[in-house]
């Protein structure tokens, strides 16, 4: 368990130019820098955007607040450097593209669970940008409401009212569309 | 399913799995080492001080509507209610042309965004302490601006008003001033200076991402939440 203190002193090292301190970082985050980039939609760039925000993040030390919990400061680089990249390359007209790879679902699960779960997936995809990264980070990325305030750079408020919706356009979603009449949609 | 839906979803997230690339550390590490520690950046917190600021030029600073902390949630525009309300004509400055959005952005560190319905700017401008760029379109009096710069808790503008409200875009909650307003813009060197105080069109206040737009033109809300909603 890697504890808020420990975690400060290495940011401090970091951040006078101890190279060792910043590569400890790097390694604790690196898997779920990973996650966020993949989740939020980075795809197949989802390595280049890590490595991008890991450097951007070294630049940027000096505006980390201490004191802050540093997962969620660091994360939203990642998160901004994920929509940069996902707005380059992916258009409205291109949105479906931009899910997220259900290659990702563990192979291991029963086949009908992994149905379900490749629809729900789709589904996530197919929310609104502002509702689809709000649900991501909350149920995917498995954040809490205040860190994915920060990751979002949005008010907590923002966060409660994107998730509700977000939630709500899921419900009705999942009870709309049959799996069959699905199959022509993708 | 429906109840049961936050926990598909957990159960979703326990099921995904994504791979840290063995190389991903030596990569950045060795970009790392090549540059000298972080730049410094001044730290902008004078949220106090600009308080004491309002009160020292006469203003009062009662939040309009609800709480203070509401309105620190659009990131570097704060709002306070001005007595008696402003009279002049607003005036909309155009930016100057010649600076390309992609060296815009070079130079502020974030990807300018530009609303679809108004297509490229006619003119770009990076602050002078490169915090914010500012897209403008047309000229005169039909002069449309949309200022963005990368949200923290620190005023950029500030806004005095008599009446504003809250409505709902794509983007989440946003803020619309409809009546010309006094607005003054902290100084580019990050003094706690205001430059001169000027009038305002109808503007337009909204948080995308992690930065703060303000969109102003002599326009309806209408025809402001369309811009809005094609910034993307």
């Amino acid at each position: 368990m890697i504890s808020a203190d420990d975690e400060a002193a290495l940011v401090g090292r970091a951040r006078a130019g101890d190279p060792d301190a910043y590569a400890l970082l790097v390694r604790r985050h690196a898997p779920m820098a990973m996650r966020t980039a993949a989740l939020l939609g980075a795809g197949a760039s989802a390595e280049d955007v890590v490595q991008e925000a890991l450097v951007k993040a070294y630049r940027s030390l000096d505006g980390f607040r201490d004191g802050r919990p540093f997962r969620p400061w660091l994360l939203r680089i990642v998160a901004n450097e994920a929509h940069n990249v996902h707005r380059s390359f992916v258009r409205r007209a291109a949105r479906e593209q931009r899910m997220i790879p259900p290659e990702l679902l563990d192979p291991a699960g029963e086949v009908v669970q992994r149905e379900d779960k490749e629809r729900l997936l789709r589904a996530v995809g197919r929310l609104p940008d502002k509702l689809r990264t709000a649900v991501t980070c909350r149920y995917l990325l498995e954040l809490d409401e205040a860190e994915t305030a920060v990751v979002l750079g949005v008010p907590r408020g923002t966060v409660k009212s994107r998730l509700s919706r977000g939630l709500e356009r899921l419900r009705t979603e999942l009870e709309a569309v049959s799996p069959d009449q699905e199959a022509g949609h993708v | 399913m429906s109840e049961s839906l936050e926990a598909s979803l957990r159960q979703l997230a326990h099921d995904l799995h994504v791979d840290v690339p063995a190389d991903l550390e030596a990569a950045v590490m060795a970009r790392v080492v090549q540059e000298p520690a972080s730049r410094p950046r001044r730290l902008r917190r004078w949220i106090a001080g600009l308080f004491l600021a309002l009160l020292g030029v006469g203003a009062v600073a009662t939040p309009v509507g609800a709480s203070i902390l509401e309105w620190f949630g659009f990131h570097g525009v704060l709002v306070v209610e001005d007595q008696p309300p402003t009279t002049a004509e607003p005036t909309v400055p155009a930016e100057p042309q010649g600076l390309s959005l992609q060296r815009a952005g070079t130079l502020a560190g974030f990807t300018p965004l530009v609303p679809a319905e108004l297509g490229a700017p006619d003119g770009v401008s990076v602050s002078a302490d490169r915090y914010r760029v500012s897209l403008s379109w047309g000229s005169g009096a039909d002069t449309v601006r949309l200022d963005q710069f990368e949200g923290t808790l620190d005023p950029v503008f500030w806004k005095m008003v008599t009446d504003a409200q809250i409505i709902t875009i794509d983007a989440g909650d946003a803020l619309w001033l409809p009546t010309p307003h006094g607005v003054s813009v902290v100084a580019d060197d990050g003094s706690r200076r205001r430059l001169a105080p000027r009038t305002a069109a109808p503007t337009l206040v909204w948080t995308q991402g992690d930065l703060t737009l303000r969109l102003e033109g002599d326009q309806s809300l209408e025809r402001a939440i369309e811009i809005a909603d094609s910034t993307d």
